[in-house]
């Protein structure tokens, strides 16, 4: 067990693509923290850094306060689990949980005594003989942490290490690994590009963007209060809606036009400066309004898609208007065209693709900064 | 996801492994290999002769001038030519004959298989002595009692190895026996890496037997095909083994071939560096049908 | 369609026969008396011996001495197979798979030395070998057939295709680089490993061009060129070449017989990708 602590990590790739850029981090002892983030953002190179199998180009890298920047895997006492898993197939399950204390030149007996114990936590001594070429997609993954737990490693590395498994088995070795990892209080950093694994598993979750970190913190934080329109539009299920807006004072107070519906908040100066603003909404924090279209404050939206998911419905909407200004930055204008996400309960009347609908928020709005995407404002608006 | 590390600075433990594990093997190519290749371009361009006391001189590309205009070296060429024309298709197509009929499911399919392989690891020497015992003169050889009994007693026994118009295709029916189990094999693997999805989309399109042979079977054995082809080619140029047990060349000049006169010029007649001349035209035809192969087979980049 | 199969299996099998009368009858003359080799190759007595006897291996034990040519072919095969594969694969990991500055040169060698053929460099080799003094050693029948830019090539290939995450995992786990190569490279090398011991065994085993050239005694001989040497030895006697024959190539067809995945893989590896 043991912290971990990045200080400004960067690896640019001799074919000039900087996969890290003057990243710091640091994962408390025993902490499990999730870093997550779409394809290409450098989570696997930050993993694969802190393991020892590539040279960061800037930065340090300290395992318990050790400086282990320079030093080659077998020397840092980490454990890593691959997202193929890495069994090595010519060893039965027995040889591949011996693997790394055979290594290490434990003896032989302490290592048939930690092998039983690891098996017996994994629920794998029926399993011993077996060779991985036998065993279900679960079974190996459970081997697979055997053999990075056999160790007791100060730092447990996981590469996605669920991604290869069908959806039930996905969620079901979520909680157990989660549980495992409380149980034996290993230092863990585990990236995934599944924002429901960081949502559920982290004690700390890390989004990071084209090797930048995008925000740090709790689960509950991030989904609650996120720092910038790429995390909010990236966590969730649906993530959070963005649409295009203004917001101007109006009285004594402001108001707020989105794709022509205006939605006025309470009397004050505006919570951000005037002008145009990404509005994001949660798709649960939309709901029908009572008058349908046509009614002033309602946000009038076309219904594109229906999904029935029986304990709720989710509904797909477009948004009328025109395309943001080139003035947008990236993280808003990616949204363009605003398909626009509603959580519904199931027991309310579902509109049919095609229909328009008037929709109104019931919960808090985030304003974002159009151009670099950061998080101005969070409000409450009546309509 | 992340990238893939491609070379990238070096750790220094790699660095040193990356060295010292390769050294044997680039020692022993550039001492073995590039070395008297090399050697071969500069002798070819002197008149080196062994055991004489002069030292060799430099003499430009007379030894390809003279080789132009020798006949032994001419005849080799052809023969070789001949050799190739005549070994690539029969061989090749009766390797595609036994693949096709080794693609499909029947008793005795697996030993059938290891049994047309055997001949590929019987020594070439061994197989040309072997025939030169079938190909013996008058009606009591094998090949010629077979012959006969095959052409109802139309066939006249001959002196094979001693005819001019026969020697070479004995010699090059030795090698096709020789060779065709690995082109076999090599096309068998091709038959079997074609999807069989293909072959029913084939059939729900309403092709038969033949149609699917010509537009799934033959554009899947495209690279196999193209191998076999060429690596014979290649295989025609290197011949020298069964010349030398079977004919000696002869008789005349029926089955001398560019490595037969190599090694005469250089070790019978003592001109070293015409026999180096030798081979470098040989090595210039065989790099000129390995190109062609890799052009063709268009192999995966593999300067990673 | 069925009757069609049948038809052509057995149309296989028919000339399976035809084709393999040559082996039959090397195998048949070698139990015959030497006379009668030749005067029964023209009837199917060739393919059976009708009164079989050890005779004829018996005079070529007597006649030359045929364990000393098999212990040559053995050591020169063996040396080349052991060393090659060692030397071979250790490049052909390094080529694959370490960082180090000067690989990509190293590589363009290898592909570049596969062009040239073993007859193309044969007569300035010689020339080499007898300035370096070694003509009628073993050493030069195996040193240059150690480092072999084919099996480098093979090896190369076969561990760009292997999942570098077993690698990976072996460091994170503790080996340095050897480690990782005998505990977790090697094991799964199986396959490659065969196929280059097979090819190297095969030409080696076969060769005659280059010990031909280097050998003049029979101290060093090796069984192709002994073979040619006593085709030729008078009296001319057939029974007895046979019997040569049968005893040449009885270890390798016991090999493939053992190994024959391995043989047939080395066919198939040899050829195109895809």
């Amino acid at each position: 067990m043991a912290t971990l602590e990045l200080q400004g990590l960067s690896k640019r790739y001799p074919d000039g693509t900087l996969a890290l850029e003057g990243l710091d981090l640091a994962v408390g002892e025993g902490e499990l923290l999730v870093l997550v983030g779409p394809s290409g953002c450098g989570k696997s190179t930050l993993l694969r850094l802190v393991a020892g199998l590539e040279v960061p180009t800037a930065g340090r890298i300290r395992i318990g306060g050790r400086d282990v920047t320079g030093l080659p895997p077998q020397a840092r006492d980490v454990a890593m689990v691959f997202q193929n898993y890495a069994l090595y197939p010519h060893l039965s399950v027995a040889g591949n949980l011996e693997f790394p204390l055979r290594m290490r030149r434990v003896p032989r007996r302490e290592r048939r005594r930690r092998v039983a114990e690891v098996a017996a936590l994994l629920g794998l001594e029926a399993l011993l003989g077996r060779r991985p070429a036998e065993l279900s997609g679960g079974q190996r993954q459970r081997v697979a942490m055997g053999r990075a737990l056999v160790r007791r490693p100060a730092l447990l590395l996981l590469d996605e290490p669920l991604s290869n498994l069908d959806a039930r088995l996905r969620v079901q070795l979520r909680a157990e690994l989660a549980a495992l990892q409380r149980r034996m209080g290993v230092t863990t950093v585990h990236v995934t590009h599944d924002q429901a694994e960081a949502m559920t598993m982290g004690h700390r979750v890390a989004v990071l963007r084209a090797g930048r970190l995008e925000q740090l913190g709790p689960p509950e934080a991030l989904y609650r209060e996120p720092a910038t329109a790429f995390v909010a539009a990236f966590l969730g299920s649906p993530g959070m809606n963005l649409l295009p807006g203004r917001l101007h004072r109006e009285g004594r107070g402001w108001a707020l036009e989105v794709a022509g519906a205006r939605w006025s908040g309470e009397e004050g100066p505006p919570p951000a400066p005037e002008g145009a603003v990404a509005v994001g909404v949660r798709p649960e924090h939309l709901h029908l309004a009572r008058g349908g279209p046509g009614s002033p404050a309602g946000l009038t939206l076309t219904v594109a898609a229906v999904e029935r998911l029986g304990h709720e419905i989710l509904l797909h909407a477009l948004a009328p208007g025109e395309a943001p200004a080139q003035a947008w930055g990236e993280a808003v204008r990616g949204a363009w065209p605003p398909t626009v996400a509603l959580r519904l309960p199931a027991r309310e009347r579902t509109p049919a693709p095609g229909d328009r609908v008037a929709v109104r928020p019931a919960g808090p709005l985030h304003l974002f900064d159009p151009l670099g995407g950061r998080r101005l404002a969070m409000v409450d608006a009546t309509v | 996801m992340g990238r893939r590390p491609g070379a990238s600075e070096p750790f220094s433990e790699e660095a040193r492994a990356g060295r010292w594990l390769t050294a044997p093997a680039l020692a022993g190519l550039l001492l073995f290999a590039l070395l008297p290749f090399l050697g071969a371009v500069a002798l070819s361009l002197t008149d080196l002769r062994l055991g004489s006391p002069r030292p060799p001189a430099f003499v430009g590309l007379e030894q390809y001038q003279r080789l132009l205009e020798d006949p032994a070296f001419l005849a080799a060429l052809g023969n070789n030519l001949l050799f190739a024309l005549g070994v690539v298709p029969v061989q090749t197509g009766l390797a595609l004959l036994l693949a096709l009929g080794l693609n499909r499911r029947f008793p005795g399919q697996m030993a059938l298989r290891t049994l047309l392989f055997l001949p590929v690891v019987f020594p070439m020497a061994l197989v040309a002595v072997m025939w030169t015992v079938l190909y013996a003169p008058g009606p009591g050889g094998a090949v010629n009692a077979f012959l006969e009994a095959v052409t109802f007693g139309l066939w006249e026994p001959r002196d094979f190895l001693r005819d001019p118009a026969w020697a070479l295709p004995a010699v090059m029916l030795t090698s096709v026996w020789q060779g065709v189990g690995f082109q076999m094999v090599v096309l068998l693997a091709g038959l079997q890496a074609i999807p069989r999805e293909l072959y029913e989309a084939a059939r729900v399109d309403g092709a038969g037997p033949w149609r699917q042979f010509l537009h799934v079977t033959l554009p899947g054995l495209r690279n196999p095909l193209l191998f076999v082809v060429l690596v014979t080619a290649i295989l025609a140029f290197r011949v020298f083994d069964q010349i030398q047990i079977m004919t000696q060349g002869g008789p005349g000049q029926a089955t001398t071939t560019l490595m037969y006169e190599a090694v005469r010029a250089a070790f019978v007649r003592q001109q070293l560096a015409q026999g180096a001349a030798i081979s470098v035209v040989l090595f210039l035809l065989v790099l000129g049908l390995t190109l062609l192969q890799r052009r063709l087979l268009r192999q995966r980049q593999v300067l990673a | 369609m069925r009757g069609g199969r049948a038809l052509a299996a057995l149309a296989l099998w028919a000339f399976a026969l035809v084709y393999l009368a040559p082996v039959a009858f090397m195998v048949v003359g070698s139990l015959k008396p030497d006379e009668r080799v030749l005067t029964e190759a023209g009837s199917l007595a060739a393919l059976w011996p009708a009164e079989a006897s050890l005779q004829n291996f018996r005079d070529v034990l007597r006649r030359v001495d045929f364990p000393r040519y098999l212990l040559n072919s053995l050591w020169i095969t063996g040396a080349t197979v052991a060393l090659g594969l060692v030397v071979n694969g250790l490049a052909g990991y390094a080529l694959a798979r370490l960082r180090w500055r000067g690989r990509r040169a190293a590589l363009a060698l290898v592909l570049a030395l596969l062009v040239i053929p073993f007859e193309a460099i044969a007569v300035p080799l010689f020339y080499l070998v007898s300035l370096l003094g070694w003509r009628d050693t073993y050493t030069v029948q195996i040193l240059p057939f150690v480092a072999n830019a084919f099996a480098v090539y093979l090896f190369y290939s076969f561990f760009l295709d292997l999942p570098r995450e077993l690698e990976e995992a072996a460091r994170v786990d503790g080996a340095g680089v050897l480690r990782t190569f005998c505990s977790v490279v090697l094991p799964n090398a199986r396959p490659v490993l065969a196929t280059v011991a097979v090819t190297t065994f095969l030409f080696q085993w076969g060769s005659f061009l280059w010990p031909l050239l280097v050998t003049t005694g029979e101290a060093v001989r090796p069984l192709p060129v002994a073979l040619a040497a006593f085709q030729t030895l008078p009296p001319r006697q057939w029974g007895d070449i046979l019997a040569f024959g049968v005893m040449m190539v009885a270890p390798v067809v016991l090999l493939y017989l053992l190994f024959q995945p391995a043989f047939l893989r080395g066919a198939r590896l040899a050829g195109p990708k895809g």
